[in-house]
């Protein structure tokens, strides 16, 4: 006897043509266990039915937060393509920096001093363009940033 | 859900038609910022949920979802209307979802700890289904805990399968989005519910 369980979900579905829809039947007429799972299944596809929904989300705010989202990567397109060598070759270093400018909230001019020599060679004479936060977003420097706002703690204010 | 006809008005036999998905897609390719908006009014909450389905956190569905828009306006000029926009869409925002869930496993673990903790299970008290008896409710509790403890297991490829069969598409629609075979969307939907079935116990 060939059981193919995969087909139970389909079929508990009603998405199954007919031959295979029957020859599944036939299958679940003759064998308990793939009949058991049926049963189960149809009690788990019930029960999902039933999954929490998601905290509500203001949908206006929502789709005002996306515009804003949309409007900055338009502007940041060409920008970016400008500045892409630059950002290659500082996106490690703008990573510790940005790092850096998130931990410390007393600081508007950041201690340079307390970057590392590295660090300090590779921004060179690009710290006060660091220095403007909307300068560092105009970079193509995304995926840092995404990453930074995932870290524990030094995430940035959302509004609510 | 299906967009088409909408209404007859009035007496005159005037027909509005609201466009379809596919149409606005072709508009937001032609940068039209007012089909985007309406695209993202029909998407927003299934969107949001399915991204919350996956990784389980309301802020990060909420970021991902946007994300997955935003890929949308850039990416609507590469449509070519073989597979439905629906279909197309939410490939995009799955592959959003499980990139990130990727790049933020990688992430954690070069870190040590850290990241967001999944959302606790909702508060049920919100949703009510139907004014179930206090008996009734605190077993319906007790299976959605059960449940929702149990999905975490799931792989993220299996809620996302899920998800979008409670999301009422068809496997072999799965599978596109997935970009698997519709035998690997089987798969996985069976192995999801291999493992769910011990929160029903029947038996
Ligand atoms: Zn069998």
């Amino acid at each position: 006897m060939r059981h193919d369980e995969t087909a139970i979900v389909p079929y508990l579905r009603g998405e199954l043509g007919d031959a295979e829809r029957r020859a599944v039947e036939a299958h679940l007429a003759a064998c308990t266990d793939c009949r058991a799972i049926a049963d189960d299944f149809s009690a788990v596809l019930a029960t999902l039915a039933a999954e929490p929904e998601p905290p509500a989300v203001h949908w206006g705010a929502y789709r005002a937060e996306l515009r804003g989202k949309l409007d900055q990567r338009r502007g940041r397109r060409p920008a970016a393509a400008r500045w892409w060598p630059v950002s290659l070759a500082l996106s490690g270093a703008l990573a510790g920096v940005l790092v850096f400018f998130a931990t410390d909230d007393t600081g508007r001019e950041p201690r340079v001093a307390e970057l590392g020599p590295i660090e300090e060679a590779m921004i060179g004479g690009r710290l006060d363009l660091l220095r403007q936060y909307p300068v560092v977003e105009r970079l193509d420097l995304l995926e840092d940033l995404e990453v930074i706002r995932h870290l524990d703690g030094l995430e940035p204010v959302k509004e609510g | 859900m299906a967009p088409g006809a909408r209404a007859w008005e009035g007496g005159a036999a005037r027909i509005e038609v609201e466009p379809s998905d596919e149409t606005l897609c072709a508009r937001v390719a032609e940068r039209d910022d007012r089909a985007f908006d309406l695209l993202v009014s029909r998407y927003q909450a299934r969107a949001y949920r399915i991204a919350w389905s996956i990784v389980r956190d309301a802020d990060e569905a909420r970021d991902l979802s946007q994300d997955a828009f935003l890929r949308l306006y850039e990416r609507a000029g590469r449509f070519e209307g073989r597979a439905r926009f629906s279909t197309w869409f939410y490939r995009l925002l799955v592959n959003v979802c499980l990139d990130h869930r990727r790049r933020h496993r990688w992430w954690r673990s070069v870190l040590g700890g850290g990241g967001n903790e999944p959302d606790a299970p909702p508060a049920l008290d919100q949703h009510p289904a139907s004014e179930p008896g206090p008996d009734e409710d605190a077993a319906r509790k007790q299976t959605m805990t059960r449940i929702w403890a149990e999905l975490e297991r799931l792989s993220p490829q299996q809620r996302a399968a899920v998800r979008l069969q409670l999301e009422g598409l068809p496997t072999a629609e799965i599978a596109e989005v997935l970009d698997c075979s519709e035998a690997t969307a089987r798969v996985h939907l069976h192995r999801a519910l291999a493992t769910l079935r011990k929160t029903v116990g029947t038996r």
